[in-house]
This record gives C-alpha cells, sequence and structure tokens, in this order.
C-alpha cells in the first residue's frame, strides 16, 4: 500500500544548512517531531477505517486455544503444543 | 499488510473487550458443546460468505436445485441471501463487532432511528439490500424470527450485544468462542484477557466472518472436505470504485483520478478474468491463505470468481463439488 503523504515541508528542505543543536535546528527538530506525531495520528486514524472486521493471528498450526490447562477436546488440526 | 492487521486490532479489540462483558449473562454454551451434525448429513460442509458471485453465479439456487444435503456454514452478511432464496442454513457465524452494523444481517428493528449509512447500498454484496432498504429489514426480521431457532448461531464474545439480543429474541440458540486477536502466551494478551474474562473457548478468526466460518466447519465440525462459495475477497471486472467497501474512506486519502492506484489487481487464471481488491480485502486474502498453509487443510474454492487462488486451495465447481459429495450423505436425509 502506497505511504500516506501530506502537504508537508520535506524535512531539510528550507533548513538544510542548520545543524543540529542550533537554535534554528532545535525549533526545526521540535516542529519536525510534532508534525511525525500528527502524520503518526494521520495514519492511525486512516488505518483505523480500513481495517478489516476483526483481528487474525495464527501460532503454527493451532487453530482453537482453550487456555493452559489441558484441553477437552483433541479439535485443531492435532499439532496443538 | 501489517498495517491494516494492527488497525483492525485497534479498531476491535477493546470495543470487542467492552461488549464481551455486556454478553457474559448469556453466554451458557460454547462451540465444544454443539452437537455432532446428523450422519445424514455426511462428512462434507460448504462455508458461505456474501461476496458478489454469490448473486453473479446464482450460488445459492445451485445448492437448493442440486439439494445439498451437506452442512451449511454461512457468515452474517450471507443468512439474509440464503433465507430470501429459501435456504435455511445450520449454522450461522458472527464474529465483527462494529456496534450498529451487524444487526442489519440479522435484521434490525431500530432502523428506522439509525443515522443514515449507505455501507449496504454501497456493496455489491446483496443487491436486494440496494433498494427498498426498510422493506427488506422487515421482511428479514421475520424471515430470521420465522427460521432463526432452527440456525445456531456460532456467536464470538465480542459481538455487539445489540445483536446478541436480537438473536435470543428470534429464538436462536447461540454457541460462544473468543476470537484469537493476538498471542496468547505473550505479556498483557488481549486473547488471554478475553479467555480469562469469559472461559470460552479460542478459535482463529481469518480476519472476516467468511473465513471463520470456514475455519469453524474444519476446527469445530470437523468436517471434510469443506469448500467455500462467496468470499470473492475483491470485485468483479467492471465494478464502479464506488461501489466498493472501503471506497468512502479510500477516496479521502487519493485524488479522484489516482484513487485507482490503491487497489490491487489479480488475475484470475481459471476465469481468465483480471478481478480487483483493495488493501482490506487484499489483507483478507493473505489472511485466508495462511490460515490454508499452516493448517494444512484443502480449501475448496467452489466460488466461481473472486481472488483466492494460492497453495492449498483447489479451483473447483459448485455442482461438481455437491455431486461428489452427496454420497456420504444417507439416503433418508432426501425430503
Amino acid at each position: 500500500m502506497a505511504k500516506l503523504i501530506g502537504n508537508y515541508t520535506v524535512p531539510g528542505q528550507t533548513t538544510e544548512n542548520v545543524k543540529p543543536g542550533q537554535a534554528g535546528a532545535t525549533e526545526r527538530e521540535k516542529a519536525e517531531g510534532a508534525h511525525q506525531a500528527q502524520v503518526s495520528e494521520f495514519e492511525r486514524r486512516a488505518m483505523g477505517k480500513l481495517g478489516g472486521s476483526i483481528a487474525f493471528v495464527m501460532k503454527g498450526k493451532n487453530v482453537l486455544w482453550t487456555g493452559d490447562k489441558t484441553a477437552g477436546s483433541n479439535k485443531g488440526t492435532g499439532n496443538e503444543k | 499488510m501489517d498495517l491494516v492487521a494492527q488497525a483492525t486490532f485497534q479498531k476491535t479489540a477493546e470495543i470487542g473487550f467492552a461488549h464481551a462483558k455486556q454478553n457474559l449473562p448469556y453466554m451458557k454454551q460454547t462451540v465444544l458443546d454443539l452437537p455432532p451434525t446428523s450422519p445424514e448429513k455426511g462428512t462434507s460442509a460448504i462455508s458461505m460468505a456474501a461476496g458478489p458471485s454469490l448473486h453473479r453465479r446464482e450460488t445459492i439456487q445451485k445448492i437448493k436445485q442440486l439439494n445439498y444435503r451437506g452442512t451449511l456454514v454461512v457468515a452474517d452478511g450471507a443468512m439474509g441471501h440464503c433465507l430470501r432464496n429459501g435456504v435455511i442454513p445450520d449454522y450461522v457465524v458472527c464474529v465483527d463487532p462494529h456496534p450498529t452494523w451487524i444487526i442489519r444481517w440479522f435484521g434490525d428493528p431500530d432502523l428506522a432511528k439509525r443515522e443514515d449509512d449507505d455501507y449496504f447500498r454501497r456493496q455489491d454484496l446483496d443487491p436486494a439490500l440496494n433498494t427498498k432498504e426498510r422493506e427488506r429489514n422487515d421482511e428479514l426480521i421475520r424471515l430470521v424470527n420465522e427460521h432463526g431457532p432452527k440456525i445456531k448461531v456460532i456467536m464470538a464474545t465480542c459481538v455487539a450485544p445489540n445483536v446478541v439480543a436480537r438473536c435470543r429474541e428470534a429464538g436462536m440458540p447461540l454457541y460462544w468462542w473468543n476470537p484469537i486477536c493476538d498471542d496468547y502466551d505473550a505479556p498483557n494478551s488481549h486473547t488471554r484477557r478475553l479467555y480469562d474474562l469469559t472461559g470460552m473457548p479460542c478459535m482463529v478468526t481469518g480476519g472476516n466472518g467468511g473465513a471463520s466460518a470456514w475455519i469453524f466447519a474444519n476446527a469445530i465440525l470437523e468436517k471434510s472436505p469443506v469448500a467455500f462459495v462467496g468470499m470473492d475477497l475483491g470485485y468483479a471486472p467492471g465494478t464502479p470504485l464506488s461501489k466498493t467497501q472501503y471506497y468512502h474512506e479510500l477516496i479521502k486519502f487519493y485524488p479522484e483520478d489516482r484513487l485507482s492506484e490503491a487497489y490491487i489487481e489479480i488475475h484470475n487464471p481459471y476465469l481468465n478474468e483480471t478481478w480487483y481488491t483493495d488493501p482490506t480485502y487484499y489483507w483478507y486474502r493473505q489472511c485466508f491463505l495462511d490460515v490454508v498453509k499452516q493448517s494444512g487443510w484443502t480449501a475448496y474454492n467452489c466460488t466461481e470468481g473472486g481472488t483466492l487462488i494460492g497453495e492449498g486451495i483447489e479451483w473447483m465447481a459448485l455442482d461438481q463439488f455437491i455431486k461428489e459429495q452427496q454420497g456420504s450423505c444417507q439416503l433418508s436425509a432426501v425430503s
């Protein structure tokens, strides 16, 4: 899936001569940090809308899990550990 | 695809847990308490999702005409299409914790009070839902009330309480399970938290109701072979993008003239057609391929359309599957 892009200034585009740690750089780094947080939040919300019905994971061949006690059923694919 | 997986977890985990808390008083039986299917049903099963091939290929009409006597497990979204066409499934699987959409598959008594939502009209899943929504909803309420007691609901603990109430109102027997949403051996596992709360057995989901139906037929009913129908996980050639399930979300991120870049084309060599899919359906497809590969079960794809092609999936015409499997059903089942 394509990376989500916003209409922001690419880091380094306008202040590329400022070195890290300098006053200008600190301001820029703060702004970038805030911006990245905004982008992350935007992506999180965007993907929240695109998410599926229910989460999915599968450990090995295990289809069923009935807790740590011995399962009362041998159903599944027979390879539960 | 990891983003979709994470988004799905974030979208469903907490609300699902809250629903499970509310559903606790009704968790009387688990999926492990299900009575075995009768010998007349034979060894095979068909699981059904609500993809566009269901009506494009007249799947339910074929099941009816060929008098399939095996076990029929449907995702909630496909139940209405079955009932409208005179087919009563044995089981309906319900797993999505969405608070307002899912009850619609059972007939929503409060539809008139809901905010207008074109979720159902936009989908090509069942054209019956594209027109006369209120009348169709009323019809479904009547059908579910009439046939519900004969249909066992395979209910995930995370499903919205209004769905549980609707099923109970219709007299549908409930059999509960927890969806496996993460690694139950990991610290702070959500799945373990659900298990500790409910005590219900946990089952892999496959990411959606159709996949869960297929897994349930294999893992709990121990049916073999299990075919699936209506599981396109994609859109037929020529389907307008505006008719796809996540169109309203994708259009927010892509300009109209580049919207098609959000979709993925998949050539189906059996049909010699190029279908397309969106990121979420593509994730479902990958989930299902993972389940098939890791479980070692063969999946018979009798959808006759769609994008689900891969290792462990056998492409087969539905009438061939039914004809081959009728022999395992006892003749006494003929009605």
